[in-house]
């Protein structure tokens, strides 16, 4: 045998279809229906290395690459964003290794995988959304431990979670907690909802959509059935709030009552405000949808 | 195709991939060949198969080539390889009293039975760069491999291959370190198929160890070295050779069919005392570090930590299962590291808008 | 008994997982699995079952079926179809049942541990007909469904299911998260779930 010998003969490689073969998809599929029945708990699961270095979406990618199917409409943000490097990465091994129709508009996905918001236009019953998620222990901001965080969970015994929020009212005044908000979900378990704006929160719960949440590299699945309550940990005299954008209007669309990046002009240095839904944005300069006026839930 | 590209993002990211690829070919040096890796730069190429947990010295040193050098950029590129290769069947366990032995040495004693084999070590070399290195030729490569292997002597009339028993094994006749236990029944874990869960099983710690990258588990290991937790540890033994891998023969029952064979270094550590429990009488406890290719820091260090995690009260980071395994996988840790260069602005502006909220609420 | 190559790895797969993970996630809603010509069905299994256990079921886990011994024609085709293990019906995670009879052994279906409460099987009925109208023919019941899933409540038809099989699911899941998943299916295809969540009451 020689070195040449060595070389695939073919130019590149051929891949199966969504490119994780069928023996990872099946086992992160029985994941996933477990996490189904069991909102808000994560399972476990072997997530092989992928392509895509840890930490930039393996789990959303190997949760999106089990579900969809040649039919599928997919769209990828990144930040709300269609066009940023990380979702162009991504949506090009997806349509590389599947095929599938891409959009932009929100409306027109049936898989949309995003990192880090959900899009403005609630999602309706026929839409997966699958978010990628870095740390999916809630209850890691009070315990280092993987077997005492499965225990606290086991047993339902969040005192510490509590007792650390309260320490920060104490401190801060207010729960300083931003994004990745702690929530309880079907009355049961405490869930880190991927590092969503609190902003998002509100559109977990009781959505017509079904939530699939990958974490490849803390190697976890788990899931929000839709119309299932999902609720920001919070105490009766101090309600969950989210982040605060009156007097703001993105100086793209006009619209008041959307999630909105401050931005810093690259030559004038002048700061403004966008849209952080880049598609959101876009329907409503083209005139598809009207500008919104106000937070369209509550 | 389905799809419309951004063309900005997808322009940026062709644009930094011929970048990166102009800046590995732009030099006057001649393409590096793929064997030049793998003949010259053996500890690199051992070093990513090791971290890459797949060995294929071909496949790493094109790993290292494309990698331009990045030992981690490589591990990663050879791991994600591996998970797109068809696992077809699992080996019979590996007997490394078999090996072939390259190198074979123990401190715990100064002559053992078979002897000390120093065999290839940078370890007794003079740390002083070698400028002559910079003027070699071929002919200079020629004339060195020529005198070498005339100084050989003739091996010719050694047919059987010399096996070595362990230093370990000795200790175990004399009592001196606990009986080999049990297997424990069923297979062991296998951490590529499924998801570890802690506390973690032997085989499973051990597997996560073999292919940890190098710094992270010599970091822990130096700490327990140092003092925290230490398990005073001497190398009962350290062997690096080759290995058969076999399988379980496809139709003749009981029978083996052998693969081939992989290198791998393997360290045993005798480390501290255990008090006596129940009616065992003291004994010296054992750590073990394997992992593919020649890589002693990293079979040390592996060993050490083995050790270290199996401590009675852990209490220092080298002895928390969690905290050394969890830690020191290479292609994670640099993988999230790295993700902090991912935009991160929504959640900033979540950040911005808390801080500015607690601030007018002050005022 | 042939080893069958109707289904498709990839697309079937794919179609068959996305039609359970809808009605699990959507509990009382029924979907439709591709419906697949297999040539050597064993006597009284139903087909679209065969594409169920295909999609879930490997070499990691196993499988096994109500009242095996009386069954061992099903287990030698299941055995040769799955290339997964047969096991005990207390520690197989996907566990096959005749839904027109009760069947004991669903009592010994392994509900997980509070720590691992995913590792609770997976009871797969075969059942005559699902129906998401209100049924109006004397055999078979409706049942509604309340839970995670479902907006206030929904109602499912069924035909060919004994009702105790329902109340033994019930009993099963009374200890949240511990508890068992079921998935329904009859000849035609058309899949129900009913996962630990749901509150299901019989008409």
């Amino acid at each position: 045998m020689t070195l040449k010998d060595l070389v695939p003969r073919r130019n590149g490689f051929r891949y199966n279809f969504a490119f994780i073969d069928e023996g990872v998809k099946k086992e992160v599929r029985r994941s996933l229906l477990k996490a189904v029945a069991l909102p808000g708990h994560q399972v476990p699961f072997a997530s092989p290395e992928l392509p895509i270095a840890r930490g930039w979406g393996t789990g959303g990618l190997q949760v999106t690459m089990s579900v969809i199917g040649p039919k599928d409409v997919l769209k990828i943000i990144d930040q709300g964003c269609d066009g940023s490097v990380n979702a162009v990465n991504l949506r090009k091994l997806l349509v590389a290794t599947t095929n599938v129709r891409t959009t932009f508009d929100s409306r027109e996905a049936t898989v949309l995988q995003s990192r880090h918001r959900l899009p403005e236009i609630p999602l309706r019953a026929d839409q997966i959304a699958v978010l990628q998620v870095p740390l999916p222990e809630p209850l890691r901001l009070v315990e280092p431990s993987e077997v005492e965080t499965r225990r606290m969970h086991s047993e339902g015994d969040y005192a510490r979670m509590w007792v650390s929020l309260y320490e920060d009212v104490v401190q801060n005044g207010s729960i300083s907690l931003t994004s990745g908000y702690p929530v309880r979900v079907n009355d049961s378990y405490i869930m880190s909802p991927s590092p969503l704006p609190r902003w998002d929160l509100p559109l977990l719960h009781g959505s017509e959509h079904l939530t699939l949440l990958g974490a490849g590299r803390e190697k976890r699945v788990y899931a929000v059935p839709p119309h299932t309550s999902v609720q920001p940990l919070e105490f009766e005299d101090m309600p969950f709030t989210v982040e605060n954008f009156s007097g703001m209007t993105c100086a793209r669309c006009g619209s008041s009552g959307t999630f909105l990046d401050e931005i810093y002009d690259e030559k004038s240095g002048q700061a403004s405000r966008v849209c952080s839904d880049s598609g959101f944005c876009d329907l409503v300069r083209e005139g598809a949808i009207p500008r919104r006026g106000r937070r369209a839930h509550g | 195709m389905g799809y419309v590209a951004v063309q900005g993002g997808v322009t940026a990211i062709e644009n930094s991939q011929k970048l990166n690829r102009y800046l590995r070919l732009k030099g006057a040096s001649a393409p590096l060949q793929v064997s030049q890796i793998m003949e010259q730069m053996g500890p690199l190429v051992d070093r990513v198969m090791s971290e890459g947990g797949l060995f294929s010295p071909f496949h790493a040193a094109l790993a290292v080539k494309q990698a331009s050098g990045d030992p981690t950029e490589a591990a990663f590129l050879l791991r994600a390889y591996r998970s797109t290769l068809r696992r077809l069947v699992d080996s019979i366990p590996v007997h490394t009293e078999e090996m072939r032995i390259v190198r074979r040495i123990s401190s715990a004693f100064k002559t053992i039975p078979g002897g000390q084999v120093l065999g290839s070590t940078s370890d007794y070399e003079q740390r002083i760069l070698d400028f002559s290195l910079a003027e070699e030729t071929t002919e200079t490569q020629q004339q060195a491999v020529t005198e070498f292997e005339a100084g050989l002597e003739d091996m010719h009339d050694l047919l059987e291959p010399v096996h070595f028993r362990k230093v370990v094994e000795m200790l175990r006749d004399q009592g001196l370190v606990p009986p080999v236990p049990p297997s424990p029944s069923g297979e062991p874990t296998d951490i590529t198929q499924e998801s570890a869960t802690f506390p973690l099983e032997r085989s499973g710690r051990l597997q996560m160890l073999a292919r940890a990258e190098t710094g992270g588990v010599l970091a822990l290991a130096y700490s327990s070295m140092r003092g925290y937790g230490s398990i005073h540890p001497t190398v009962g033994e350290l062997r690096v050779g080759r290995v058969s891998v076999q399988i379980p023969h496809p139709w003749r029952k009981a029978s083996a069919l052998t693969l081939g064979s992989v290198s791998i270094t393997e360290v045993e550590i005798v480390a501290s005392v255990q008090p006596a429990e129940d009616e065992a009488r003291p004994t010296f406890t054992l750590g073990y570090g394997a992992c593919f290719g020649h890589n002693e820091v990293k079979a040390i260090s592996l060993g050490v930590l083995d050790r270290a995690m199996r401590s009675p009260s852990p209490h220092a980071p080298a002895e928390d299962q969690e905290f050394v395994l969890l830690h020191t996988d290479g292609v994670e840790s640099s993988g999230f590291c790295s993700h902090f260069k991912l935009p991160h602005y929504v959640t900033f502006q979540a950040d911005l808008d808390r801080l500015r909220t607690q601030r007018a609420g002050e005022e | 008994m042939v080893h069958e190559t109707a289904f498709d790895d990839v697309f079937d797969s794919q179609a068959t997982f996305r039609a359970m993970l809808d009605c699990l996630s959507r509990p009382g809603s029924i979907r439709t699995v591709p419906a697949l010509r297999y040539e050597s069905m064993p006597r009284g299994f139903c087909p679209p079952m065969l594409s169920l256990l295909k999609t879930l079921c490997d070499h990691r886990v196993s499988f096994s079926i109500g009242s095996a011994a009386s069954r061992p024609d099903w287990v030698a085709y299941l055995e040769l179809n799955l290339s997964t293990p047969f096991a005990r019906v207390d520690q197989a995670e996907y566990v096959v049942f005749n839904g027109g009879k009760f069947d004991s052994d669903f009592l010994r279906l392994n509900r997980g541990t509070l720590e691992f409460p995913e590792s609770s099987a997976t009871a797969l009925l075969c059942v005559q007909r699902l129906s998401e109208e209100t049924q109006t023919s004397l055999s078979g019941f409706a049942l509604h469904l309340k839970g995670p899933g479902v907006r206030d409540v929904t109602t499912l038809s069924i035909t060919g299911l004994d009702a105790r099989y329902l109340e033994e699911r019930s009993q099963a899941n009374k200890f949240y998260p511990l508890g068992i998943d079921v998935f329904l299916v009859d000849g035609d295809g058309r899949v129900a779930g009913i996962p630990r969540t749901s509150a299901v009451e019989v008409c």
